[in-house]
């Protein structure tokens, strides 16, 4: 599973995704959708970046 | 009179409570527009003429018995097919609901009836409301996307067939298609109107939205339909201003806040740039105060936590259905479930929190001003009928759950309309609307599609 660490990256996030896609659906679907894979990598990649501040955080779910 | 295919909802209302106009008059009348233009345009699933004439009828016969008629007493509206009708079938437009006839109203909707309206039927939605092209056709340019997904709803009321309709908004559905017909769209805050009987994309993004040709048009519905509801989990258990009674209040030149610089006018083609500090120009001139400001900088992720949160509980909803019945759905919702499969719990909820901060932080930029001012589309409604456009300008604010409107502001060079989006801190919807109001009236700008 594609995991949002703080340090994980785009190439890291997508072949984790591809390995995922394969397991799931096939290696062809896997194939024939790299760019859906790629921009969710990208989110993954993203926001693994961005993570949010704890200090300011409210407290989730409180 | 005006021509009734004009009428606003709240001058339609006062003429028919009043007695100065048949509900059944103008009810027939705009069956009869949607026979003429529905050919050309597909906006309808189900046009409910019987169900129509019976409930203005009713209409007719409660003014007559000395009843208090409500609000939008007599106003047909339409309905963007997600939205649950008691025996009238709600599709969706998929093949997966192809056939359900719910058995009782969304809350709204029965709070629409409640308040006087007469429901003209079920406008066409891209399927299930996500990224699938509709066939209805916009009718500014038949060559153009009419955007999505509430593209049946804003396209009938931008040419008349109705004075209002209700969308919804998860990215941009609302305020985009809005935009691409020359109409306004409101997206108000997150719970503060039900989803109760509104088939979901994405519990925690999912918003009702309102599209009208008038911003007080607009309030008058938000006013019908907003308040608590015990059976939406997402619902605001907040009280419901008098919208009216505050768009009154703040009826002065609004504060705007221009987002000019970043995100918005890094992704705007240079004519929506030119155009938006145009209009921010003129409404200067015409008293606003404009005021540029920044983004926080939480809103770097907010359109990839949008997508995030959006995918993962569509996945969430469909799939049951989408183990036996993946072939029953098109192509781009396919693509966005799978996604949604493959996303992590561990993202999601970092997208949440992501999320909540964001929320934070734009409620905090929207509290110095009476609205933050922003194009409502990078572009005009693109040429290409394979895509619903781009919802850029809206996921930020769905995602945070801040009202937004989209007011008309002009034509693009292709003839296309162009228009502006005004946002505000949550449950500010009486302020927001008492600006866009104000911009309306300094912009004087009212688009109407050519030969409709």
């Amino acid at each position: 599973m594609a995991d949002t660490t703080p340090d994980i990256s785009l190439d890291t996030a997508l072949r984790q995704l591809t390995e995922q896609a394969q397991v799931r659906w096939g290696a062809d679907y896997a194939a024939e959708h790299t760019a859906l894979l790629e921009q969710a990598a990208g989110y993954i990649a993203h926001i693994g970046r961005n993570l949010p501040e704890p200090e300011r955080e409210p407290g989730f779910y409180q | 009179m005006a021509e009734l295919h004009t009428l606003g909802v709240s001058d339609a209302a006062d003429l028919m409570r009043r007695g100065e106009l048949s509900p059944v008059d103008y009810t027939a009348a705009l069956l009869e527009r949607i026979d003429a233009y529905e050919p050309a345009l597909q906006a309808w699933v189900t046009v409910d003429r019987e169900g129509a004439m019976a409930a203005a009828r009713q209409r007719e016969q409660e003014l007559a018995a000395g009843q208090t008629p409500g609000i939008l007493f007599g106003v047909p509206l339409g309905l963007k097919d997600i939205f649950y009708t008691a025996g009238l079938k709600t599709t969706a437009c998929s093949r997966i609901y192809a056939d359900f006839v719910p058995a009782y109203d969304a809350t709204c909707v029965a709070r629409l009836k409640a308040a006087g309206a007469v429901i003209l039927g079920k406008a066409v939605t891209t399927e299930f409301a996500t990224s699938d092209p509709s066939p209805t056709r916009n009718p500014w340019n038949s060559e153009h996307t009419p955007g999505g997904s509430s593209s049946g709803s804003s396209v009938a009321v931008a040419v008349g067939m109705c004075p209002g309709a209700l969308g919804s908004q998860t990215g941009g559905s609302t305020c985009r298609p809005a935009a691409y017909n020359g109409i306004v769209g409101l997206k108000p805050t997150y719970g503060r109107i039900s989803r109760y009987g509104v088939v979901p994309v994405s519990w925690s993004l999912d918003t009702v939205g309102i599209l009208t040709r008038r911003v007080q048009d607009a309030a008058l519905l938000l006013q019908g339909m907003a308040g608590y509801d015990v059976q939406d989990p997402g619902a605001a258990d907040l009280p419901v201003p008098d919208y009216q009674e505050e768009m009154a209040r703040w009826s002065g030149p609004p504060r705007l806040g221009l987002l000019n610089k970043g995100y918005f006018f890094e992704r705007a083609t240079a004519e929506v740039r030119r155009h938006t500090e145009a209009a921010a120009e003129r409404l200067a001139q015409a008293g606003a105060v404009i005021e540029e400001l920044e983004l926080p900088a939480s809103f770097e992720t907010a359109a990839d936590c949008q997508r995030v949160v959006m995918n993962v509980e569509c996945a969430a909803f469909h799939d049951g259905w989408f183990r036996e019945r993946a072939d029953e759905y098109g192509p781009r919702l396919r693509a966005n479930i799978e996604q949604g499969l493959l996303l992590s719990g561990v993202t999601y909820l970092q997208a949440q929190r992501l999320r909540r901060q964001l929320r934070e932080d734009l409620t905090a930029l929207a509290q110095g001003v009476d609205g933050l001012l922003t194009p409502a589309t990078p572009a005009p409604a693109p040429r290409d009928l394979n895509t619903t456009g781009d919802a850029a300008f809206q996921g930020p604010w769905t995602s945070a759950g801040l009202p937004t409107i989209v007011v008309p502001s002009g034509l693009a060079a292709d003839g296309l309309p162009l228009g502006i989006q005004l946002a505000a801190a949550p449950f500010a919807e009486g302020q927001l609307l008492a600006a866009a109001d104000w911009c309306e009236a300094a912009l004087g700008i009212e688009l109407r599609p050519e030969g409709f």
